[in-house]
C-alpha cells in the first residue's frame, strides 16, 4: 500500500533537502484536510498548532504541513506549542479541529534506517547519499496511514485569536511611539524593544 | 546571483494568494543573499532574523523570505524579532557574516496607498478575493522595481549568537502581587503586570 499523499516536487525545493519528515508533515496535513473536509487555505482561516519545540529533530515536518495546508508561517497560521511532541492540532474555522500524532511504533521502526545513523553523526540531510535518503522516504510512503498516524477529533478545541489594539506609548529612551503590546519595562521605565535590549524570548510563544 | 523572479511561482504556490508582501520578501531575501554572495540554504546554512510581529499587516512577507532563502519554519532557521518591522538580517552561519536588508519606507507606503489595501484588504476582503486587476500591477511593481528603489542594503557585519546574561531584575505584578522577571513584565495603563494578568485585563498578550 502506498500513500496517495506524496508531496509535489516544489515542496522538496521549498524545503531545501530530501528527508523523510517533510513528506510525513505533508501527509499529516493532507490527512487532516481529508478528515475535516477542508480545502488548502488561500487566506487566513485555517490554523495549525504543531506540538514541536526547538532543538530536537523532526521539526522539518512543519514545512510539509505548510505546503499541504496553506497554513503558512508568513500568514501567521502556524504556531508551535513547544511541547516537544510529534503531533499537531489542525483547526479549521468551520470544519472543526483534529489532532494527529505520529505513532511511537512507527517512529521507532523508522529510526532503524541508515538515514538516522548519518543524522546522529551530525551530517546534514543535503549531504546524505541519495540512496540512503530515498530508502527511508520510500519505506515511509509504503506504510498505511493507520500505522503512521493517530487521528483524534478535538470537538472541544477552541481557538481565540489575539485581539488587536490601537493603544501606544512613547518610549522613554528614543521618544518614539510603540504599540503597547510591544512595550517593555527596563529600570522601571517603559521602552521599545530595541531600546530595552530585550528581544523575542520575553514573548510567550504559541 | 539569485534572481527573485525564479522563485515567484514557488512562493505563490506556498503562500496561496497574490499580494505585494510575499514578493517583497522575495526581493529583500534575494538582496541579502546577493550582498553576502550565498546560496539558498538547503539545511541550516543560513539564518534569517525577521523583524515582524504576529498581529499586523504584511506578515506574508515571511513566506517570501522562506521561499527564497531556504530559511524555513520547519528547519527552524527563520526567527521573528517581534519589532513590528520588515527588516531582515541574514546570517551565513559558517562564517558569521551577516547583512540587514529592509524594504524602503517609500516602497512600503506606495504599496499601502493602493486600491488593493484601501478598497479591499482594509475593508476585510480576503486577498484571494481581490480582483486580479487590483493586485497584479502591485505584484508586478514589486517584482520589477530596481533594488535601489525598493530595498536598503546594509554593510556586512560579523554576527555572533547573542548570549544574554540571566536577568536578576524583577518586580511585583501590580495585579496579582506575584513576582515577575522585569523583561517579562508588561504595562497596562499605569500598572506593571505579568503576562497572564495582561491577558486577563486586556484580552491581548504580547
Amino acid at each position: 500500500m502506498k500513500t496517495q499523499f506524496v508531496p509535489p516536487d516544489w515542496a522538496f525545493e521549498f524545503h531545501g533537502h530530501r528527508c523523510p519528515f517533510m513528506p510525513i508533515g505533508y501527509r499529516m496535513g493532507r490527512v487532516a484536510m481529508s478528515v475535516l473536509g477542508a480545502e488548502r487555505e488561500q487566506d487566513h482561516g485555517f490554523h495549525v498548532f504543531p506540538e514541536l519545540g526547538e532543538g530536537h529533530p523532526q521539526t522539518c515536518l512543519m514545512d510539509g504541513i505548510q505546503v499541504a495546508t496553506g497554513a503558512t508561517y508568513g500568514k501567521v497560521l502556524m504556531a508551535k506549542t513547544f511541547y516537544g511532541k510529534l503531533a499537531a492540532i489542525f483547526h479549521h474555522p468551520t470544519k472543526g479541529a483534529i489532532r494527529i500524532a505520529l505513532r511511537p511504533e512507527f517512529v521507532d521502526a523508522m529510526g532503524k534506517f541508515e538515514f538516522f545513523a548519518y543524522r546522529k553523526r551530525g551530517i546534514e540531510p543535503s549531504a546524505i547519499p541519495a540512496a540512503v535518503t530515498d530508502e527511508v522516504i520510500e519505506w515511509v510512503a509504503e506504510q498505511p496511514d493507520d500505522a503512521v498516524f493517530k487521528v483524534e477529533p478535538r470537538p472541544e478545541f477552541r481557538y481565540t485569536p489575539v485581539k488587536g489594539s490601537f493603544n501606544k506609548t512613547l518610549c522613554s529612551v528614543c521618544n518614539e511611539y510603540v504599540f503597547d503590546r510591544y512595550l517593555r519595562m527596563k529600570d522601571g521605565r517603559p521602552m521599545c524593544i530595541p531600546c530595552s535590549g530585550y528581544t523575542g524570548e520575553a514573548r510567550r510563544e504559541g | 546571483m539569485v534572481n527573485p523572479k525564479d522563485y515567484y511561482d514557488a512562493g505563490l504556490l506556498l503562500h496561496g494568494h497574490k499580494c505585494p508582501a510575499m514578493p517583497m520578501g522575495l526581493r529583500v531575501g534575494a538582496a541579502a543573499m546577493n550582498r553576502l554572495g550565498v546560496e539558498r540554504a538547503r539545511d541550516g546554512q543560513l539564518l534569517a532574523l525577521v523583524e515582524l510581529g504576529e498581529d499586523h499587516c504584511a506578515t506574508c512577507f515571511a513566506d517570501g523570505v522562506q521561499t527564497i532563502t531556504g530559511c524555513t519554519f520547519g528547519k527552524g532557521n527563520i526567527k521573528k524579532l517581534h519589532f513590528g518591522k520588515w527588516g531582515v538580517t541574514l546570517v551565513d552561519v559558517a562564517t558569521g557574516r551577516a547583512v540587514r536588508v529592509t524594504p524602503r519606507a517609500e516602497a512600503m507606503l506606495a504599496n499601502k496607498q493602493t486600491e488593493f489595501f484601501k478598497e479591499y484588504r482594509e475593508k476585510g476582503v480576503p486577498a484571494s478575493e481581490v480582483p486580479p486587476a487590483a493586485v497584479e500591477p502591485l505584484v508586478e511593481r514589486v517584482m520589477a522595481a530596481p533594488d535601489e528603489k525598493l530595498v536598503s542594503v546594509g554593510e556586512i557585519f560579523p554576527y555572533t549568537i547573542p548570549h544574554r546574561p540571566h536577568s536578576f531584575s524583577s518586580l511585583v505584578c501590580d495585579h496579582c502581587g506575584e513576582m515577575v522577571v522585569e523583561g517579562y513584565a508588561r504595562l497596562v495603563g499605569d500598572q506593571r503586570v505579568c503576562i497572564p494578568c495582561q491577558e486577563k485585563l486586556t484580552g491581548a498578550r504580547s
